[in-house]
């Protein structure tokens, strides 16, 4: 696991979970989660389906009981009490707007529930309506607005009962791409604006990248990787990570040389990258886990050029394929010693521009290469005996001796 | 010239259908403005209102009507309430024997109306149950409840459950989650499976006559039982009152839900 708060978090913690697991029967559903989500973030929870975000954010809800650990609410132990006796809200995929009462009446059922006087109710769903900028619908029933009408509506429901925690489910994924775009951007202002804390759950990497302050990558229940989108994108704590936010080259790798003392960053290493040779690259976790490891560079830190550049590292390849994808030039190259990279680079008008069958140079800047655990087995794959916590190996123990780095071929 | 033939020989085979349906309820409604001739209202004499103006004036039919509504009411109610509850839960919750209660359901819809009733009068007398008015209400309750759970299954089939997660996460208790979002929401259902159990009640005999006490006669026990000293107008004219019943709130539910879904 390699689960780890990669930056301290401002504010006080609004949601804590202490070691949390939920099974369905014999399916392990979360896995042992810690997560600690600070007052006013923007916090996504990412993963494929399947990986346990949902689940993890009906917990909170208190439509799930954990099967084991510990949900606090403001440090207050949670992990029994049911919906209705918890200051969160939820925005559902589908709204779950009521179909049989105005608009109005949506917004209003937290705060009648609540018993809050007539006069008071009015105000506040009328400041909430405005907030999310449908003033007009009030009277309306649910089937008579549009699906970003009626997300704003669920919007507004929820967050009129001045929730310590809005969830959200997936609540863009019945729009279509414009529309979800503009409203990514409603979300974002919606929250600076009454400075809530959000809870997101997405699968769609790109929009968790814009959107967060945080982000937790789940895969098969547990958590890969929390951290700042910035963190994820260049730091991939495992394969996963590096290959479900964005794209990326990864190949097997072994280290030959390690640094003598930590570096800011990471620990700078030298690998042996199975068919392009020895590179030195950044290990994203510290320690490194004993598995294997891979290579990682991302499409875009890869530049082409006809000459061997005087810069970064480099390696010849022969392109193999080009693909046009719109804004970027997709190009396949193999190298003599049969990997094969992937690189996304912007045509220019005096760039090269590599034709399949060419030989070239691919070059990056050697920060841009990582070294990243192969993903991590989840326990049932291991074997039995094993236990959780695989042997660790120090980075800053060397244990090659050392040798000059930089060897190109 | 042959298409049209054929045409005409559907719609007059169409028309002949309708007829073969509905003629013995055309003869009720004809025959409540007639003015018969001695005690029984068969044959046509002369066009009257006299019936219409007098409904209730035949005392010892008043009494079965009355009868009949009321135990029509009664099992309404019961079977409305035990049905939505069976079938509320029979949807909502997987639970053991879930199977079993559906099959055990449909078994009244089945099993012929005379071994309902003749068991059902076996067990009262086993039992030493006094056959009475409220013995007619538990074997309509009975057989209603049935047809009250499948309705509203059929109902519940779609509804969408995250409302009710959508309630609870706003803050309301179990109860306030059912009053205020899932009852509203199948009350449709419920109504139109609540009317279906009165009128099954209100036209039954088969399983009434194997249960009703001695001076317990509904209205169809009553009409059976006159059919052979007489047959007065005004049981034409309390037929066609309950047929426009029917027929009006049949109309009354289609055109309520009509206006809910727009």
């Amino acid at each position: 696991m390699h689960a780890q708060e990669s930056r301290g978090i401002d504010g006080n913690p609004v949601i804590q979970f202490e070691q949390v697991s939920k099974a369905f029967g014999s399916l392990a559903a979360v896995h042992e989660t810690d997560l600690t989500i600070a007052e006013g973030e923007f916090f996504s929870l990412l993963g494929p389906s399947g990986c346990g975000k949902t689940t993890t954010l009906r917990m909170i809800a208190g439509f799930e009981r954990p099967t084991s650990g510990r949900i606090r609410l403001d440090g207050v132990e949670v992990s029994t009490v049911p919906p209705y006796r918890r200051n969160v809200n939820t925005v559902f995929q589908q709204y779950a707007l009521f179909p049989h009462l105005s608009v109005f009446d949506n917004v209003a059922f937290g705060l009648r529930s609540s018993r809050t006087p007539a006069a008071e109710v009015r105000d506040r769903v009328e400041e909430m309506l405005a907030v999310v900028r449908l003033p007009d619908v009030s009277l309306r029933k649910p089937n008579q607005l549009s699906g970003g009408q009626q997300q704003r509506v669920a919007l507004a429901r929820a967050l009129v009962n001045r929730p310590r925690a809005l969830l959200l489910d997936e609540p863009l994924g019945a729009l279509d791409l414009k529309l979800r775009e503009s409203m990514q951007a409603e979300l974002k202002r919606i929250q600076g604006e009454l400075g809530s804390t959000f809870v997101y759950v997405t699968h769609d990497q790109g929009e968790a990248l814009t959107m967060s302050d945080r982000i937790a990558v789940m895969h098969r229940g547990r958590t890969e990787q929390i951290g700042t989108p910035q963190d994820i994108y260049h730091r991939p704590a495992s394969a996963f990570v590096a290959s479900f936010i964005g794209n990326a080259n990864l190949l097997r790798a072994q280290v030959v040389e390690r640094a003598p003392a930590p570096q800011p960053g990471g620990a700078r290493l030298v690998v042996e990258v199975s068919g392009l040779g020895r590179y030195p690259a950044t290990a994203t976790v510290d320690p490194l886990p004993a598995g294997p490891l891979l290579f990682m560079l991302r499409p875009e830190a890869i530049v082409i050029t006809e000459d061997e550049p005087a810069q970064g590292v480099a390696v010849a390849v022969t392109i193999t394929e080009v693909t046009f994808a719109g804004a970027t030039l997709r190009c396949a190259g193999r190298s003599d010693g049969g990997a094969t990279l992937d690189a996304a680079i912007v045509p220019t008008a005096v760039g090269a521009r590599p034709q399949p069958g060419t030989r070239m140079w691919m070059s990056w800047q050697h920060e841009a290469a990582r070294l990243v655990p192969a993903d991590s087995a989840p326990a049932e794959d291991l074997p039995a005996g094993t236990g959780a916590a695989p042997t660790r190996v120090p980075l800053t123990t060397p244990t090659t001796p050392a040798r000059p780095a930089g060897e190109r071929n | 010239m042959r298409a049209r033939l054929g045409h005409l020989a559907l719609t007059a085979a169409a028309l002949g259908g309708f007829a073969f349906l509905f003629m013995p309820i055309v003869v009720i409604v004809v025959f409540s403005f007639n003015q018969p001739v001695g005690r029984f209202n068969l044959v046509w004499h002369s066009f009257t209102l006299e019936n219409w103006l007098h409904p209730f004036a035949r005392d010892d039919i008043n009494a079965t009507v009355w009868r009949s509504l009321r135990v029509a009411f009664v099992s309404m109610v019961a079977a409305g309430v035990m049905g939505t509850l069976v079938a509320l839960a029979l949807v909502r919750y997987r639970f053991r024997g879930g199977a079993l209660v559906n099959l055990l359901l449909v078994l009244p819809l089945t099993t012929p109306e005379i071994v309902m009733g003749s068991s059902l009068a076996l067990l009262f007398l086993d039992r030493g149950v006094e056959r009475s008015f409220w013995t007619i209400a538990i074997a309509h309750t009975m057989f209603c409840v049935s047809f009250v759970a499948i309705t509203v299954k059929a109902r519940l089939r779609g509804f969408d459950w995250t409302l009710e997660d959508a309630a609870m996460d706003l803050g309301a208790g179990p109860w306030r989650t059912f009053s205020r979002i899932t009852f509203p929401l199948i009350l449709p259902g419920v109504l139109a499976a609540a009317l279906l159990s009165f009128s099954l009640s209100i036209d039954d005999f088969i399983i009434t006559s194997f249960v009703a006490g001695e001076g317990d006669t509904t209205f169809p026990l009553y009409v059976f039982g006159a059919f052979q000293r007489e047959l007065a107008p005004q049981v034409n004219v309390i037929s066609t009152a309950l047929l426009l019943l029917s027929v009006g709130a049949l109309a009354a539910s289609v055109l309520y839900q009509r206006a809910r879904l727009r």
